[in-house]
């Protein structure tokens, strides 16, 4: 009975840590997809007097992707009825070129600023419009939720780190007397500790098949799903050999590193 | 096999042996006695490297234990045997595992393990409870698993603290017995005791530990 409480105690600790990284790395996939879809539908527009080039538009600012121009006839179109045909082809001639300006990332409001600034830096270019409001909203509210996540993740590994490392000196006392034993015979610290790296594979075994089995089961649940799609979640997805490879390489590097930890401070 | 040049001993500035010197040569069965707290169980608990001495030299099978390293030390009690009066087996292994496990250190293969382990469990006469767990044993027949673990590894030297401590007349001379055999194959069996056995029977050296020095009876 106590042995079972000893391995829930690990199990517990583990499967907080593997559920918080797992919730930490889903929530990072789904928002930077929010970020790419973001991205795809944002760009700059800038008005110049003269041609805009790639090439140019790059020495001026980084992290740009295309340059396009704008056709103005749309924009002649909407006036064409209230002008003499004469005024249309003089607004034809002086009619600045508009062009949009497409990013490889979504600029936060400092980046925007600086690219702001440098595109004003080119001679031809007069006007920037990076239409920030309403975009930047989304983005400071993905960005605060990525944070917040962050550090109740970052909360929830240290409190289990302690909890395992506890829960390993308690091991390393119950099971004092067969290493001091064994250390009398000439035992290594390898040998002397062996069944605690035994007991730390197990946990870590049993934890990830818990952390998997529950994350494959609120990823596929059909309610679940349904819910996530209604806040606009679509992206909520769970590789199950990857992601069952990832978790546990992660329980069995921490508890090990646990035991060695507990195991070296011991012997010294 | 084991020389002590000015050797002393303390616990939080108490000494228990204070620059002793004494000389036991390979083959050698000695016993050592004294009085509870005179420091008998500490000069062995200073040979096999578990107790670090104040000041001196100790030399055990040609490792100065002083000067020794950690895994100097490890080496070195893989060719020692050690006999503890309470015994000291591994609660939860069989009998036989636990006569294994000085094998299982050494690394050495499963059939050296098995032959070992069979024919030392037939001399101490314990091979029909090879698989019972030590608490399912008596007082003598576990000193008896305790002496045969200490023996699996064929160490060279061999050290018992009071392992007649806790046996009764038949145990204890069965034990005795053990460790007199051990001797005739030619290696060191030093053995701490309060009370020498007696009608041994054969040639064996006896020091004395008292008020910080060791002397030789004979």
């Amino acid at each position: 009975m106590r042995s079972i409480r000893n391995h829930i105690s690990l199990i517990f600790a583990l499967v907080a840590m593997l559920f918080s990284y797992q919730f930490l790395s889903g929530t990072n996939q789904v928002i930077d997809e929010y970020e790419d879809r973001l991205n795809e539908n944002y760009s700059v527009v800038a008005v110049a007097t003269g041609e805009l080039t790639l090439n140019a538009v790059r020495k001026a600012a980084v992290g740009i992707r295309s340059v396009e121009e704008i056709d103005p006839t749309f924009l002649i179109d909407s006036l064409k009825d209230n002008l003499s045909q004469e005024n249309v082809a003089y607004l034809k001639t002086t009619l600045p070129k508009f062009y949009k300006i497409s990013l490889y990332e979504f600029p936060s409001s400092k980046e925007r600023a600086k690219l702001k600034e440098g595109l004003l830096r080119i001679n031809t270019v007069k006007k920037i419009e990076t239409f920030a409001k309403t975009q930047d909203q989304i983005f400071n509210l993905l960005s605060l939720n990525k944070t917040i996540l962050l550090v109740i993740s970052s909360l929830v590994f240290i409190i289990s780190m302690l909890l395992m490392i506890r829960q390993m000196e308690l091991w390393l006392v119950e099971h004092e007397s067969r290493m001091y034993i064994m250390s009398i015979f000439g035992a290594s610290l390898w040998q002397k500790s062996a069944v605690l790296f035994a007991l730390s594979v197990i946990d870590s075994i049993v934890s990830s098949f818990i952390v998997v089995v529950s994350y494959y089961y609120l990823t596929t649940n059909a309610y679940i799903v349904s819910v996530l799609e209604e806040i606009g979640i679509h992206e909520f997805r769970f590789n199950l050999f990857e992601d069952s490879l990832n978790l546990l390489g992660i329980a069995l590097t921490l508890s090990i590193l646990c035991v060695m930890y507990v195991i070296v401070k011991a012997d010294d | 096999m084991i020389r002590a040049q000015d050797l002393t001993i303390a616990y939080d500035n108490e000494t228990v042996l204070d620059k002793v010197s004494f000389l036991i040569e390979t083959g050698d069965l000695v016993f050592i006695t004294g009085k509870s707290g005179s420091g008998k169980s500490s000069l062995l608990r200073a040979i096999f490297g578990e107790l670090l001495v104040q000041s001196g030299l100790l030399n055990v099978s040609g490792v100065e234990i002083t000067k020794a390293k950690k895994g100097k030390i490890k080496k070195l009690r893989r060719h020692i045997g050690v006999v503890f009066q309470d015994y000291q087996l591994i609660k939860e292994w069989t009998i036989e595992k636990n006569i294994a496990m000085p094998l299982m250190i050494g690394s050495y293969s499963k059939k050296t393990i098995d032959t070992q382990v069979n024919s030392l469990l037939n001399h101490i006469k314990l091979a029909h409870k090879a698989h019972r767990l030590p608490e399912e044993l008596s007082g003598g027949e576990q000193q008896r698993v305790g002496v045969a673990r200490a023996l699996s590894h064929s160490p060279n030297l061999i050290l018992a603290d009071e392992p007649t401590g806790n046996l009764d007349e038949y145990s204890s001379e069965m034990v005795m017995n053990l460790f007199k055999s051990i001797n005739e194959l030619g290696k060191t069996v030093v053995i701490v005791t309060h009370k020498m056995p007696s009608n041994l029977g054969v040639k064996f050296r006896h020091f004395h530990i008292d008020r910080g020095g060791i002397h030789e009876i004979y």
